[in-house]
């Protein structure tokens, strides 16, 4: 049976109202032509530069939005040695644009966010791998501890154990057909 | 010819404590039990480091029917003629009355010089001696068959009776009858043949010896076990029997069956039957009147004799004339007139007797020939009670027979399925017929269906003791309906035969009667038994629960469990308790027996360090033969609540344990979401911290 009311949670808050979210792009808008009039080189390389972590941003749905941070960072790498040039020595639209046609300079840029799209690939196997391996140790080690524990007392303890168990096995089945 | 009519005396059923009939006893007609095997005599035995038992001299002369004459010597006074009568193992004793008579000197009583129990070769067993000055004249009889002896009616009552009388005065003094009064037990301790003097009573069960004969009516139905301790009333009795038989030298009813002198007794009164066709002096008349009285408030007492004796008139005696029919009721072949002949006849013929019991014609007999309505009434009740509870114990006929037999003749003794006994000689009765012939299941209904409450009920004089033994009877009811060692028939054998020796396996040979030697018999029994069985069988758990004053309850639960563990702990702490309260010597056998019983015991410690401690620690206690410290190590309270708490707190570790596992183990794709975010998480903040390394190194790399 549904609920009659709404559940609770983040994941169902209410929708932002439509003048709010209007106020926000606003800001937004505003703010970049802001940035556009102060600086424009360095807009103009985010902008471009930063597109891998803006393609991430749109195609990462996850909630933690790992992905992103990940090729961002390693893009944001790859753009800030171009960002430092164009900042201490010449900044100017021109040399935005020469950065940003060069295929080489493209090239680390693009590759470095490819390498952190590689990382967010490539890294949670590996730290899987090691948590599991990490879990079975531990295992194994309650699991010797329980033995011990058998050794000493005897296989009463563990069949004790599982009666106190049963019990409440059994007990969560009809504690499902009552609420039905 | 009166020692050939005597040889016939006495009815009992047990053999004597050596191989072959005794000289006063007839081959028992109803033996069941062989005799045991001659036993080669061994060296002297030494009882109480003073009296040495000549194992190799036996004095057949001074046999009793029960016990085995050997000669005794005094080592502090050599010249001491003395006998001792060696008891037959399983046989409840006098020790009641041993302990009176011990070192007492008492006029017309043979002295009790001392009793004991001893290692008995001949028998291969420890056995119960009773040791009597000797007398030298020998047996009154012996010497008037040798013409030794010779009196005149003038001398008789002083130089017989006035003695005789004298012994029952001085058992009565103690309030304990004699009951083994009987020609054959009447000595001259001197060689003058001057001291006469009445013999042993205290190696049997009273009047278990004693022929029917002179025993009083009601008795002498009974079976010798059950012929109860009766009191000064039947001893007079036995005296006036004793008075007739020697008064004539010999045994006027040898020709007569034990039967047709009951019978005659019966239906004539035992004066009338006794003595009614001898040739008797007539001033002895009057006394054996008195004395065979059947009516116990008309006996004569010790008053009236004494004042015989003294030559004063006695107040006429009145005689109940005995109710008789005006026909007979034939029965079995035997024209009855008299209910009380009729009703042995139904018990000895139960068969039949169940057919008649519910045929009219007897209620008619006694309606119209012995004008007894009420008693017909009676007998009308019983059997439509019994058609009321016909599925219970109270409807069977066994039930229905001997009841209507009590109700025929209220003063007989109960008989019920051929056990036959005097309500106060339930014990010896039970003693004999559990231990000689084995049967314990008509005894224990006697008790579960309250038969003795029937006879009580039908009494109509009130006599001393009565509301006592229905108490005991009730008692013993109860303990009867438990199951349990420590209860059941053991429990009630030995609390109504406090003198039986423990008849359990292991120590049966030991002759225990006092609780002090039940562990020593023990200790020595470890030696000879498989100590694989427990040393506290059921016997030993009654002999205990009956013979000590100690409360033992709590020890009596714990061994009836049905758990060994429960059980083996029990049995040591009644031991422990035992060795403790008795502040016994150490037990090194029986503290090794139980040592190697303890395996359930230990095994209630959960944990198996405590157990090898424990098992480590049990060879050091049994070198110290101490059941109390055994028993502290087993379950000792501190240890024991060390190890239950010990086992909860590894019971919650290993429950923890195995939560945390099955977490592990059961949480399966959920732990893999996890682990791949906390890899996403780890590759974001790698990739944000290079980023910032790279931007830092460009940063201070521009600036310097």
């Amino acid at each position: 049976m549904k609920t009659p009311f709404p559940a609770a949670g983040p994941q169902a808050q209410a929708p932002v109202p439509p003048g709010r979210a209007m106020r926000k792009a606003m800001w937004i808008l505003l703010c970049l032509v802001a940035l556009l009039v102060i600086s424009l080189p360095t807009v103009l390389l985010l902008l471009f530069g930063m597109l891998p972590t803006i393609v991430a941003w749109v195609i990462d749905r996850s909630q933690q939005k790992y992905a992103t941070f990940c090729v961002c960072g390693m893009n944001f790498s790859g753009v800030f040695p171009f960002l430092s040039d164009v900042w201490f020595k010449d900044h100017s639209t021109d040399a935005a644009v020469r950065i940003l046609t060069n295929v080489f300079d493209l090239m680390v840029i693009y590759g470095a966010a490819a390498f952190g799209w590689m990382m967010f690939i490539a890294v949670p196997p590996v730290i899987t791998q090691f948590i599991s391996a990490m879990l079975q140790k531990r295992v194994a080690t309650l699991r010797e501890q329980q033995q011990k524990i058998i050794e000493e007392w005897g296989e009463s303890v563990s069949m004790l154990v599982a009666a106190q168990q049963q019990p409440v096995q059994q007990a969560q089945p009809q504690k499902g057909r009552a609420r039905r | 010819m009166a020692e050939a009519a005597l040889l016939e005396e006495p009815g009992e059923v047990i053999p004597p404590p050596e191989a072959g009939p005794p000289p006063e006893a007839a081959p028992p007609p109803e033996a069941t039990i062989p005799a045991p095997p001659p036993q080669p005599a061994g060296p002297p035995v030494i009882v109480r480091d003073r009296f040495v038992v000549e194992t190799g001299t036996p004095i057949p002369d001074l046999d009793t029917p029960s016990a085995k004459a050997y000669a005794v010597e005094d080592r502090k006074d050599l010249g001491r003629k003395l006998f001792g009568l060696v008891c037959t193992p399983g046989l409840p004793t006098r020790t009641d009355v041993m302990g009176v008579l011990r070192g007492e000197e008492l006029p017309g009583l043979m002295p009790l010089v001392e009793w004991d129990i001893l290692d008995w070769v001949p028998l291969g067993q420890r056995s119960m001696i009773v040791i009597y000055d000797r007398p030298r004249g020998d047996r009154i009889l012996t010497n008037m068959e040798a013409g030794k002896f010779k009196f005149n009616e003038y001398e008789f009552p002083r130089r017989v009776i006035e003695p005789l009388v004298n012994g029952i005065k001085s058992m009565s003094m103690f309030d304990m009858p004699h009951r083994s009064i009987r020609p054959r037990n009447v000595f001259f301790m001197d060689e003058e043949l001057q001291n006469l003097v009445l013999g042993d009573c205290s190696t049997v069960p009273p009047g278990f010896d004693q022929p029917p004969l002179f025993e009083p009516i009601d008795r002498g139905m009974a079976q010798p076990g059950g012929r109860g301790r009766g009191g000064l009333a039947d001893d007079i009795y036995a005296l006036g029997v004793t008075l007739v038989v020697l008064i004539l030298g010999y045994n006027p009813f040898t020709r007569m069956s034990e039967d047709d002198i009951l019978k005659a007794k019966m239906e004539q009164g035992s004066y009338a039957a006794l003595c009614g066709n001898l040739r008797l002096p007539i001033p002895m008349l009057e006394p054996l009147r008195g004395m065979l009285n059947d009516v116990v408030e008309d006996r004569w007492g010790l008053d009236e004799l004494e004042g015989w004796l003294a030559g004063r008139k006695q107040p006429s005696i009145r005689q109940t004339p005995i109710a008789r029919s005006e026909f007979p009721f034939e029965f079995e072949g035997r024209n009855h007139v008299t209910p009380r002949t009729l009703a042995r006849d139904m018990a000895r013929h139960r068969e039949k007797g169940i057919e008649i019991m519910k045929d009219e014609a007897l209620l008619t007999w006694l309606r119209r020939g012995l004008d007894q309505a009420a008693r017909a009434d009676g007998v009308r009740a019983a059997l439509d009670l019994a058609a009321l509870h016909r599925d219970e114990p109270q409807g069977t006929d066994e039930y229905l027979l001997a009841k209507i037999c009590m109700i025929l003749d209220p003063q007989s003794p109960i008989r019920y399925k051929g056990f036959s006994f005097m309500p106060d000689g339930f014990g010896p009765a039970m003693g004999v017929e559990v231990l000689r012939r084995g049967d314990v299941q008509v005894p224990t209904e006697v008790l579960s269906y309250e038969i003795p409450a029937i006879w009580y009920a039908l009494q109509t004089t009130v006599f001393t003791g009565a509301s006592v033994q229905q108490r005991e009877y009730l008692q013993m009811k109860g303990f009867l309906n438990i199951r349990d060692p420590g209860y059941g028939w053991e429990r009630c054998l030995y609390e109504i035969n406090p003198t039986l020796p423990c008849q359990s396996g292991h120590i049966v040979k030991d002759y225990v009667i006092d609780i002090e030697n039940l562990l020593p018999a023990l200790d020595a029994a470890a030696n000879r038994v498989d100590t694989k069985q427990t040393p506290m069988d059921r016997h030993v758990a009654a002999f205990i629960a009956a013979n000590f004053d100690e409360d033992i309850h709590p020890h009596l639960k714990a061994l009836a469990a049905p758990t060994p563990e429960t059980s083996t702990i029990g049995m040591l702490s009644l031991l422990a308790f035992l060795q403790w309260k008795l502040r016994l010597n150490a037990l090194f056998g029986l503290s090794s027996w139980v040592g190697g019983l303890l395996g359930p015991a230990i095994n209630t410690y959960h944990s198996r360090t405590k157990r090898r401690d424990i098992e480590k620690e049990i060879p050091r206690l049994v070198r110290k033969g101490s059941l109390p410290e055994l028993f502290d190590m087993i379950d000792n309270a501190d240890n024991r609540k060390a190890d239950q708490e010990g086992f909860a707190i590894a019971c919650a570790q290993f429950a923890a344990d195995e939560k945390e596992i099955r977490e592990i183990e059961g949480s399966g794709t959920e732990r893999q979401t996890k682990a791949e975010l906390s890899g996403q998480q780890t590759a974001a903040v790698m990739s944000i911290m290079m980023a910032m390394i790279v931007i830092s190194v460009l940063l201070i790399a521009r600036m310097f």
